[in-house]
């Protein structure tokens, strides 16, 4: 099982919209493929029109498999699964920090997961805390969505940053630019400087109205829109990915 | 690709069947019923030819699986959910297959495991007519599948259904919708019979006329041991010639080989059975019975002798060197030529008038109720039980006696003997079984097993070697005759080595059935009758 989180300590920048597109994407080729919603804003159970059940919460959520599995539900498409978010995950990183090993938690309680899927993706919520830790454990790729502005380069720079002051692997962090608007100059700039980012992956996902649209249509959107540029430019997000974990 | 019939896989929910009873129809539509806010979304309607196989003893229905053809695809599924477990490409719906055919893969490793002998055979086939929804919630997610499905029978037609079903499929994660998911049902819940994937297969079977389970080799006599041995006996033989009828069609078709195999160890155990237990019948009769068998049998030991050759084929071309396989080939090809011949000879004695009337007479005997004449007869009264302990410590005494007269050499022909022995007393066990405790029977039929092995394998190789080594008459001093007997030269020395091995292991084996506690077990077993 290959294990992608969607992360960056900044809000608003595409994670969950890349979360649902490229996690819809692994699965088209019939790879079991499961989304794992920890924001407890739930934007991509809301995109995938469910809700966690009235009995889930972040503690069954830490008490790992059986309790994990029993709260799994499938979306309309084949092959993909979601555990959807519940708003007491704003807790999470309170009843990480009363377990023993919370760093390494969330590997734990979701490697039998393994048996069953071959991706698991994570939309993660946008902070960096107790729980990133255990996802950055857990991950095989940290997956960073980067807006070409000032604000959003200085948080991928503190990522890394952290992951050098904690001896963590930075080869799993593997950047891309997100909402690219071609004709602003500043992003033009931006983007020049990042090219020569560590890991940087070459697909940018463009700044596209059909994306604001995923609110709308609730489904990833390559099931709608597959003719769309938005669609087109995760296809290839998603094809450049594969290459670079399988 | 992470496998598909793990642990998690399998608590998928499953498919709920709902049979339309007839009074039901014409039924509303569905989805009419649903909660406010909740629809049916149609995905599609379309005709779906299923052919449904298995093998003659229901092999893969005795596994829980079930083999269904459709869409140019073998599917292996389970019988409890209906969860397809493996599949492969198969063009056509052919009367009957072999697992061996299939293209390697899990498909083909599953029906082998079923049975790799056996052929898979058509059961049923039929025309489904599926009209599939999605069961939409007020949020419009897809939280179930629903299928309305009308069973015809495939070829006919007839555009009447001979079974309805709404097959409702929860997503997974929305059990707890369930109450609400079967509101999109056309009528309520109880208007429906609520069935399984089991039950709806067992529906479509049995609709086509057969019955699943219905046939096994295997004694399944429920003896009273007061009834007269008269009695018994006749229900033995009664049950034994439905054996052998249950399988001569099959034996007309050349379905598989077990057909006849079936067919011979049903004709060999009432022969058994006549033939230890005397003064039941009228003598006369019962000799002309035993003459009548052992003439049918003997009709068939040739071709069974070529149905054993042809499936070691494989195994034998393998213990060659590579350069006198190619003789051994040629030499399979006549063989099987020769099968077919015998195969029709003897399908066209199944066939002949000679044999339905010998069937007709014998038929007679064995369902003849009053007891016959006790001077003739003067056994014929007593009780089943007062039988059977005689009969088995009589024929275990046989055994224990011929097997420590066989000495250190174990010559051919007392093996040969015994093994005869141990069939006799293993016809015995079988048939009286139901009068024992079943622990106590079951231990020395296992006993016995493990002697029976060691001998069967013995004696079979022992077979084998007279029959190649027959062969070796009738090869000419040709090119091709030359590099023949080779080939069976060699495949002879390999064999014989093997049987030399079963021989040398024959003392061991014998003196673990000739123990203290086999012993005791019989007596334990004759006293229980007491």
């Amino acid at each position: 099982m290959k294990t992608i989180a969607l992360y960056s300590i900044k809000g608003g920048v595409g994670k969950t919209a890349a979360a649902v597109n490229l996690c819809y994407l692994a699965s088209l080729d019939a790879s079991q493929t499961l989304i794992c919603d920890l924001d407890p804003q739930g934007a991509s159970s809301y995109y995938f029109r469910t809700t966690a059940s009235g009995k889930y919460n972040s503690e069954k959520f830490l008490k790992g498999c059986k309790k994990i599995y029993r709260h799994i539900k499938a979306t309309d498409f084949e092959h993909l699964d979601i555990l959807p978010s519940d708003i007491s995950y704003r807790n999470l990183d309170i009843d990480l920090s009363d377990e023993k090993n919370p760093k390494k938690k969330l590997r734990k309680n979701l490697s039998d997961l393994s048996e069953e899927y071959d991706y698991l993706f994570f939309d993660c919520p946008p902070n960096l805390t107790l729980l990133s830790e255990s996802v950055f454990a857990a991950s095989d790729i940290i997956l960073v969505p980067v807006i070409p502005t000032t604000l959003s380069l200085r948080t991928l720079e503190q990522l890394i940053g952290f992951f050098e002051d904690n001896e963590l692997d930075t080869g799993k962090i593997r950047p891309f630019i997100s909402m690219e608007e071609k004709r602003k100059t500043m992003h033009r700039e931006i983007i020049e400087q990042l090219r020569s980012a560590p890991g940087i992956l070459s697909v940018s996902i463009p700044y596209n109205s059909e994306i604001e649209k995923m609110g709308i249509y609730r489904a990833p959107i390559n099931a709608v829109r597959p003719d769309s540029a938005a669609a087109a430019a995760y296809r290839q997000l998603w094809s450049e990915l594969r290459g670079a974990i399988d | 690709m992470a496998t598909s019939d793990n642990r998690l896989m399998n608590a998928l929910p499953d498919t709920l069947y709902f049979r339309v009873l007839e009074s039901c129809s014409p039924e509303p539509a569905p989805g009419t019923n649903l909660p406010e806010g909740w629809r049916l979304d149609r995905i599609s309607s379309r005709k779906e030819r299923q052919t449904f196989y298995d093998t003659f003893e229901n092999h893969a229905y005795q596994k829980g699986l079930l083999v269904v053809r459709k869409k140019g695809h073998i599917e292996v599924c389970r019988l409890d959910t209906g969860k397809c477990l493996a599949e492969t490409a198969f063009p056509g719906t052919p009367h009957s297959f072999f697992p061996a055919s299939l293209p390697e893969g899990k498909a083909r490793e599953m029906l082998m495991d079923c049975s790799s002998i056996r052929a898979f055979m058509r059961q049923s086939s039929i025309d489904v007519m599926i009209s599939s929804w999605r069961v939409l919630d007020d949020n419009q997610k897809t939280v179930a599948i629903l299928n309305s499905e009308s069973l015809h029978p495939a070829d006919l037609n007839n555009s009447d259904a001979f079974a309805r079903f709404h097959a409702i499929t929860p997503l997974k994660g929305y059990h707890r919708e369930l109450a609400r998911i079967l509101q999109a049902l056309p009528e309520p819940v109880d208007a429906y019979r609520i069935n399984g994937f089991r039950e709806r297969y067992m529906h479509i079977i049995e609709s086509g006329g057969n019955v699943v389970g219905g046939y096994s080799a295997k004694i399944r006599l429920q003896l009273d041991p007061e009834a007269t041995i008269h009695e018994s006996v006749r229900r033995l033989l009664q049950f034994a010639t439905s054996v052998m009828q249950a399988n001569e069609q099959g034996i007309r078709k050349d379905i598989d080989t077990e057909f006849l195999h079936d067919y011979r160890v049903a004709l060999r155990r009432s022969r058994s059975i006549l033939r230890q237990l005397m003064g039941i019948f009228d003598p006369h009769r019962t000799a002309w019975a035993l003459a009548g068998l052992r003439e049918l049998g003997k009709k068939t030991n040739q071709l069974r002798d070529n149905d054993v050759c042809l499936m070691r084929k494989e195994r034998y071309l393998q213990m060659l060197p590579p350069a006198l396989r190619p003789a051994l080939t040629i030499f399979f090809d006549d063989l099987s030529n020769e099968r077919r011949v015998l195969q029709r000879q003897f399908c066209n004695h199944l066939s002949s008038i000679e044999y339905r009337k010998f069937m007709t007479e014998w038929e007679a005997f064995i369902t003849e109720e009053p007891l016959p004449d006790q001077e003739l007869a003067p056994n014929s009264a007593l009780s089943t039980k007062s039988v059977a302990a005689k009969a088995i410590r009589k024929a275990w005494k046989k055994v224990i006696v011929h097997g420590r007269r066989v000495g250190a050499e174990a010559a051919d022909g007392d093996l040969h003997e015994l093994r005869i022995d141990c069939k006799r007393l293993r016809y015995l066990l079988e048939f009286f079984v139901s009068l024992f405790p079943p622990k106590a029977s079951g231990r020395l039929l296992a006993h016995l097993k493990e002697l029976q092995e060691n001998l069967g394998e013995f004696v079979d190789i022992s077979v084998q070697l007279d029959f190649l080594l027959g062969r070796l008459e009738s090869i000419n001093a040709t090119r091709d005759g030359i590099r023949l007997a080779a080939a069976i030269g060699s495949l002879t020395s390999s064999l014989y080595r093997e049987m030399e091995m079963a021989r040398n292991t024959f003392g061991e084996t014998f003196s673990r059935f000739d123990d203290e506690q086999t012993r005791d077990q019989f007596d334990e077993l004759s006293t229980s009758l007491e």
